[in-house]
């Protein structure tokens, strides 16, 4: 009975019970009260209800700060001075045998990183000189040192991480959370995306697509410039009063239709325009951080009006804080190949590093003094890792690294995680992964997890199978809870 | 089945049975572990041998196989890492265990799907009467044995509406309304099927749907998700609906069109069927499993789309439900594994990339047109030839001519920019010195003796102090001559022409007449050498006067590019220009006029060839254009076959582990493809609609049904196996499959079939009992209601407002979008709104960039065209309301429909009537009409107290309130509803 046309038809029907048009009593359709609760659960009309989940939840939002591009994991989180002291030497050919490289040919040299890094906070976090900020919060944090993945190129690696499966078409994880969990928030979406850095993610709209969900499961863009969600403006020349007036001939009307044809999906659609008439006063005045404190700012780095990381971090408080389930914040620019000196490691990254280490520090600060980092899990990371040869393009001058899915680096915090953990390990020259190896099902169950939802359970039915965010595997990382 | 019937019907404990509940259970929870040649804990659950280890036969609680499910004796819980079975799973196995636990059972009959249909007998009914055809027989049949009636006729308003959205995906105009309430012919309904089934729009509705199965789409997908030309596979599929092809040679084009003898066009663009597959173009990625990933989803999308199977469900396993397994899968593959593939770019800096084959598309007129143009070019080319065989004599008078040129150098005033000094060499050119100011202007003015001038020569002159010797004062050697002017006692002097000996592309000799101060004559490529510039005077000069002539070097582009050396002479020859003469050319003159360089060099410039040359140009540049014009379209090709078609295994469906080798051959569950048939997809195409396949005639009849009453017979039209829902009339899925074939695969006929049926016709409203009995309308007892597709919702809104263009095919189209929708990295692409008429084409003609969906349709479930799509989920959201209100393609209709109800007569009642019946198809009742009028009362008042407001909208006061008005009545559920 997962059918979702049947679904939706079926909350059609009971709606309609629910509300005594029906000619036969609720009771007397059901054989027992669980089933009849059930029931009314899941037919709720409005798909977006809070729904219970399937346990108690440690956290109930999430913000995933995705890191597009793949940030080099060596420069930054895992410190190798033994690749160091062999910088410039060529590779085993052991190592890399049968190994497909996007970009590297032949036998590439090893790659220490030119940065230095320190030991941070009570933890001890091996930190880079690059992430002065993170110091701050590296208490708060759990660094996973030994994630992994399947995928090499950038758009099936983003849509590996965000739906769990590398061809376009499967729900993103924002989408199976609304979908499983609902919204408490009647006046958002459940599910926001903010965009920000050189471009829009490799993977395209399909990284917070619902797939064969229904739409209403879909991560709604929070747009910088323009209509901040698209068509909220008026028209020019359509004022409030006049918004009003059309919406309540509109009410109206189809008030008349309902009456006449019974059609439950009319009023639906009725309630559907006085929350869109809600959106359009809640969403401006969300978008508006110009009334946040002037210590606000200073600690985000925040400018009103622009386009930045900072402001998209600060949005992301605020939605968390009105009840938004899911915030996804995409920052593009972290291919660092060294092809050129626009994308090397001596200066693009360190770029990529002041435009964001500063406001996700803010962003787990502001959570925590809100007390909102409790139920709020931050999520950093970008979609594979970087070699720890340098890639050397065509014979390029400039230092940088090429695509490496088998070991990389992410940081969770808030929301049950553990603080201060650092989980996992590479070897030696941080090729491969020594100890607790973290896969993208793995993130994906875990993360679940913490929301109340059991992954194996979360499931939907299309094309004639069950499916779920973590395909057909997935194990909940114990060792990164609280 | 509903759910309130299944409930209501209740259960007795039944027998279970072992092959058709037990085995299935096992195989779905448990096989992907415990079966197979190393089973977990060496149990295999899918034998009844290995299972009798775990079963004590009448004891389930005994039985550790169901001790593991429940997870009772401390161990983890079966099935490890997945949900538990539900209680009525183990209740089933229970009870089969307490039954004894026989693994003989009974063998059921296959699967009802997996079996030829068989032409059902038509039902006994009781109401006769009401039967308009054999569709009827059967839904009656079942409403009368389930103690229902069938509801009343619909209105006659509301049934035109409803037939004409679903074969045209338009609205009837208010003049087909009237003719269809005045037409009292008991016929006059059959007459609308006929006419709405003939019109052009019926094949862009038509293919609205099929071109979500086709996952059709004007990008690659993926990352750069570039434009690709593909359009053409679009506006086969609508003429294809047009013409009526039947539905077997419509299967057969598509999937194997390339390999029917002697392939027209058409049959050759209908396989881009299987090219809308998406392209993964990103820089490093491994193009063979990028074609791989292709393979696949033209292996599955096949299964979906003609056999409604979930055949993907094999890639990884062999199918958890229906009988396919992974060789199926990939034998099905092997029908695909000879694509001609062409690799483009280079694999050593991770940029090679696999393009599968395109042709060109010309329309009859453009084909006849390039025929034409290429003979004319051959002829002029033959002209060409002729006359530059003749030129002997003209030539050695040439030599002669050229000879004289060295003529003396005009010598006069000089004036260059301050700063700058021009000085005169011996040979009589001049060198200019000191300061490079950027932009300068060079004037010399002579005196000119009586005579005749018919050109002026400007010399540019190599000198050692110039940086590479020059001419040019540049660091380069280099300089661009921006403008050439001369004049004459003060007036302006013409030139009729100029030519030069060398230019460096993208300048020309043309270039120093224009008045673009950056484009002009220059010399890369030839630097350090001697070379000429010739003008040719409109008419020659005979008197004697002041000659002023000025070189212009105003380039902001490349500053200090001014010439550093030149002389200027006059000239006297005929046609002057042709002695723009080459230093080397020069040189030569003295071997005579045989000399092949030289012959070579003058059918360059020979007054007699240059008209030729001038019209074969002409020809070769139209041939261009046109060439330019002509369409393309992505095709499937296969590569000569050099044996049966094979391919591997992928073990778990992974790229990189190949299991066995399989060869091409149809499922082994399905009847056999006839040996007669070729093993390549012309076979296998020929097999999908071979009259004995029990699953093709059934899928589609199922999907025409479904696209008229909302739902179909099975209500998962993408799968009919184990998985999906059972047909709610399986006798009338039979009659219809079997009456498909019977009719020849006949679409149209079989769609007049469903829309002339009283079970069509009768009215979409319920009465609560209805309601509550049959929510989903499974039993057909009323008509269908629902909201419509995103593509109709937009043209039935500009229809509405009079500005919907009825173009049919062409190039996509750009219709407005909110800005920012596109942003792609790496592609550089973006959406240029059409002009015109392409600004309000039908939804079907919008580009679709899969990553970028057109908002709108995204907000109304439209899908990403990805991969195949069956069904669209219907759902109903608020941004889609913020759509409907605020989109600026809505609020176009809106004003449109403002302004024909204001050209309308009658009161405001009356013109509101009007558009509520644009947009409805009905009359508004009473109360409708009457809060229209209150609402427009209104909307007056607040434009004209605020008249900016109607300004921002580019509105009178009135016009705005009719505007807001007509936006209410776009907005209504019954105008975006089919009822």
């Amino acid at each position: 009975m997962n059918d979702p046309l049947r679904d939706l038809t079926r909350r059609t029907f009971f709606k309609q019970v629910g509300y005594g048009i029906g000619s036969l009593a609720l009771s007397s359709l059901m054989l027992d009260n669980a089933l009849a609760e059930r029931i009314m659960q899941e037919t709720r009309h409005d798909p977006m209800a809070p729904k219970k989940p399937h346990f108690a939840p440690k956290a109930k939002n999430v913000i995933y700060l995705f890191m597009a591009g793949a940030p080099s994991q060596i420069d930054l989180f895992d410190s190798k001075p033994l690749l160091v002291k062999h910088n410039g030497e060529m590779i085993s050919e052991d190592i890399i045998m049968g190994e497909r490289f996007a970009f590297i040919k032949g036998t590439p040299k090893l790659l220490g990183s030119p940065f230095k890094f320190e030991q941070v906070g009570k933890a001890g976090h091996s930190v880079s000189e690059l992430l002065p900020h993170f110091k701050e919060i590296a208490d708060e944090c759990a660094i996973i040192r030994s994630m992994h993945t399947e995928q090499f190129n950038h758009a099936p690696a983003q849509l590996f991480m965000n739906t769990g499966f590398q061809i376009p078409g499967r729900p993103s994880m924002g989408s199976w959370m609304t979908y499983g969990l609902g919204s408490e928030n009647k006046d958002l979406p459940g599910f926001v995306v903010l965009m920000s850095g050189d471009n829009n993610p490799d993977g395209g709209k399909s990284c917070w697509g619902s797939g064969f969900l229904p739409s209403s499961y879909q991560g709604v863009e929070f747009r910088s410039a323009g209509d901040p969600v698209l068509f909220v403006s008026d028209p020019d020349g359509v004022s409030r009063e006049v918004r009003r007036d059309t919406l309540d001939a509109l009410h109206d009307l189809n008030e008349m239709k309902l009456k006449q044809s019974l059609d439950p999906e009319i009023e639906t659609r009725i309630e559907q325009y006085e929350l869109a008439y809600r959106m359009q006063t809640s969403v401006p005045e969300l978008m508006d951080i110009s009334k946040e404190s002037p210590e606000t700012h200073a600690l985000y780095g925040t400018e009103p009006g622009k386009k930045s990381f900072a402001n998209n971090c600060l949005l992301a408080r605020r939605l968390v804080e009105r009840g938004v389930r899911f915030v996804q914040l995409y920052h593009r620019g972290w291919d660092n190949h060294g092809a050129s000196e626009g994308d090397d490691l001596k200066h693009a990254l360190p770029r990529m590093c002041i435009q964001t280490d500063q406001a996700a520090a803010a962003l787990v600060k502001d959570l925590k003094r809100r007390g909102l980092l409790d139920e709020t899990i931050v999520v950093w990371g970008g979609e594979f890792g970087r070699t720890p040869m340098n890639e050397g393009r065509g014979g390029s001058p400039y230092l940088g690294r090429d695509h490496h899915p088998h070991a990389f680096t992410m940081w969770m915090a808030g929301g049950g995680i553990k603080p201060g953990l650092a989980l996992g390990a590479t070897d030696e020259l941080g090729y491969s992964i020594a100890q607790d190896p973290v896969g993208i099902h793995d993130l994906h169950a875990t993360i679940l997890n913490q929301m109340g939802l059991d992954h194996t359970r979360l499931t939907y039915k299309s094309q004639g199978r069950n499916f779920r965010l973590t395909d057909v595997s997935g194990e909940i990382v114990t060792k990164l809870l609280a | 089945m509903p759910l309130p019937i299944a409930v209501l019907a209740g259960s007795a404990p039944e027998r279970v049975d072992y092959v058709h509940d037990v085995a299935p259970m096992l195989k779905a929870h448990c096989a992907s572990c415990h079966s197979g040649a190393e089973p977990a804990g060496n149990l295999d659950l899918t034998s009844a041998k290995s299972l009798a280890r775990v079963i004590v036969p009448g004891q389930p609680d005994k039985s550790q196989l169901v001790i593991r499910l429940l997870g009772t004796d401390g161990n983890p819980r079966m099935p490890m890492g997945f949900a538990p079975l539900s209680d009525a799973q183990i209740g089933q196995i229970k009870s089969w265990i307490s039954q004894g636990a026989s693994t003989t059972g009974v063998v059921k009959p296959p699967h009802w799907a997996y079996v030829t249909p068989v032409r059902p007998p038509l039902p006994v009914v009781k109401n006769v009467k009401w039967a308009r055809n054999p569709i009827d027989r059967f839904v009656l049949a079942k409403l009368e044995k389930e103690g229902l009636k069938p509801s009343l006729e619909a209105p006659r308003e509301t049934l035109l509406r409803r037939v004409t959205l679903d074969l045209t995906g338009l609205n009837p105009t208010p003049s087909e309304i009237d003719a269809f309430l005045a037409d009292k012919r008991p016929d006059a309904y059959e007459r609308v099927v006929d006419r709405l089934l003939a019109k052009p729009q019926y094949g862009e509705h038509m293919a609205r749907g099929w071109l979500d199965l086709a996952r059709y789409a004007d990008s690659d997908g993926y990352e750069k998700d570039l434009k690709r030309t593909a359009w053409k596979y679009r506006d086969w599929v609508i003429e294809a609906f047009n013409r009526n092809e039947p539905f077997d040679f419509f299967t057969i084009d598509q999937l194997a069109g390339d390999l029917l003898p002697n392939p027209s066009m058409d049959q050759l663009v209908a396989t881009g069927f299987n090219r809308n597959t998406m392209m993964n173009l990103e820089g490093g990625v491994d193009q063979a499993e990028a074609h791989f990933n292709v393979v696949l989803d033209r292996v599955g999308t096949t299964g979906t789309v003609f056999l409604g199977s979930t055949i993907q469900c094999a890639r990884c396993h062999d199918h958890k439900y229906d009988p396919f397994t992974q060789k199926d899968f990939y034998q099905l593959a092997a029908f695909f594994s000879n694509a001609e593939i062409d690799p483009v770019g280079s694999k050593a800096i991770g940029e090679e990339k696999w393009y599968e084959p395109q042709i060109e598309v010309p329309s009859p007129e453009q084909a006849a047109q390039r025929s034409k143009l290429r003979q004319e070019l051959v002829a002029a080319n033959q002209s060409l030839k002729v006359a530059a065989e003749a030129l002997a004599p003209e030539r050695e008078k040439w030599v002669q001519a050229a000879k004289a040129v060295p003529a003396a150098p005009l010598s006069g005033a000089v004036s260059v920019p301050a700063g700058e000094t021009a000085k005169v060499l011996p040979d009589g050119s001049i060198r200019v010195e000191g300061e490079n100011l950027g932009q300068a202007v060079y004037e010399l003015t002579a005196k000119v003796p009586v005579g005749r001038t018919t050109g002026i020569r400007l010399e540019a002159l190599p000198d050692s102090t110039l940086a590479l010797n020059g001419p040019g004062r540049a660091t380069s050697g280099n300089f661009i001559l921006t403008k050439f002017e001369a004049s004459f006692d003060g007036k302006p002097l013409p030139i009729r022409e100029a030519a030069v000996d060398f230019t460096q592309p993208g300048y020309s000799a043309a270039a120093t007449l224009d008045d673009d101060p950056n484009s002009g004559w220059a010399l890369y490529g030839q630097i350090g050498k001697p070379h000429d510039a010739v003008y040719e005077l409109a008419s020659p000069l005979m008197t004697s006067g002041e000659l002023k002539i000025k070189l212009s070097m105003t380039s902001s582009e490349w500053p200090q590019h001014t010439i550093g050396r030149f002389r200027l002479s006059l000239m006297e020859a005929e046609h002057p220009t042709q002695y723009a003469i080459p230093a080397e050319v020069r040189t030569l003159l003295t071997a005579g006029p045989d000399d092949p360089r030289v012959a070579a060099f003058y059918q360059t410039v020979s007054p007699t060839l240059v008209p030729l040359r001038v019209a074969r140009d002409g020809k070769q540049t139209a041939l261009n254009q046109l060439q330019a014009q002509i369409p393309t379209a992505l095709v499937l090709r296969d590569k000569p076959a050099t044996g049966p078609l094979k391919t591997n295994v992928h073990i778990r469906g992974e790229f990189l582990s190949k299991g066995a080798e399989v060869t091409a051959c149809s499922p082994a569950f399905l009847p056999a493809m006839a040996s007669s048939l070729p093993a390549n997809r012309l076979g296998l195409a020929k097999w999908i609609v071979d009259p004995r396949n029990p699953l093709t005639a059934r899928v589609e009849v199922n999907r025409l049904w479904e696209g008229v009453f909302g739902r179909g017979i099975v209500e998962t039209s993408e799968d009919f196996g184990t998985q999906g829902s059972p047909p709610t009339h399986r006798e009338l899925l039979d009659w219809l499959a079997t009456e498909f074939i019977a009719r020849k695969w006949n679409m149209k006929s079989m769609l007049k079939l469903i829309v002339t049926s009283a079970t069509y016709r009768q009215s979409s409203v319920a009465s609560a009992a209805l309601m509550s009995r049959d929510p989903s309308n499974a039993l057909l007892a009323r008509g269908p209601r629902y909201r419509l597709e995103a593509e109709a919702i937009r043209d039935i809104s500009l229809q509405s407002g009079g500005v919907l263009s009825l173009k049919v095919g062409g190039p996509s189209v750009f219709p407005l979008q909110p800005d920012g929708t596109w942003d792609s990295p790496y592609s550089g692409e973006s959406w240029m709104t059409s002009n015109g008429e392409n600004r309000f084409r039908r939804g079907i003609y919008t580009f679709w960039k899969r990553t970028a969906p057109y908002p709108s349709f995204a907000a109304f479930d439209a899908t990403t065209r990805e991969s195949c799509t069956v069904r669209r989920i219907r759902t109903n959201t608020p941004l889609q309301a913020l759509a409907m209100l605020n989109d600026a393609a809505i609020m176009d209709a809106a004003h449109g429909l403002a302004r024909r109800m204001q050209g309308t007569t009658g009161d405001d009642g009356r013109r509101l009537a009007f558009g509520f019946r644009c947009t409805t198809g009905r009359w508004p009742g009473v109360a409708e009409r009457d809060r229209l009028v209150a609402l427009l009362k209104k909307l007056r008042s607040r434009y004209a107290g605020d008249p900016t407001a109607a300004k921002k909208m580019k509105a009178t006061p009135e016009s705005a309130a009719w505007t807001m008005a007509a936006n209410v009545l776009l907005n209504l559920d019954e105008t975006i509803t089919k009822e």
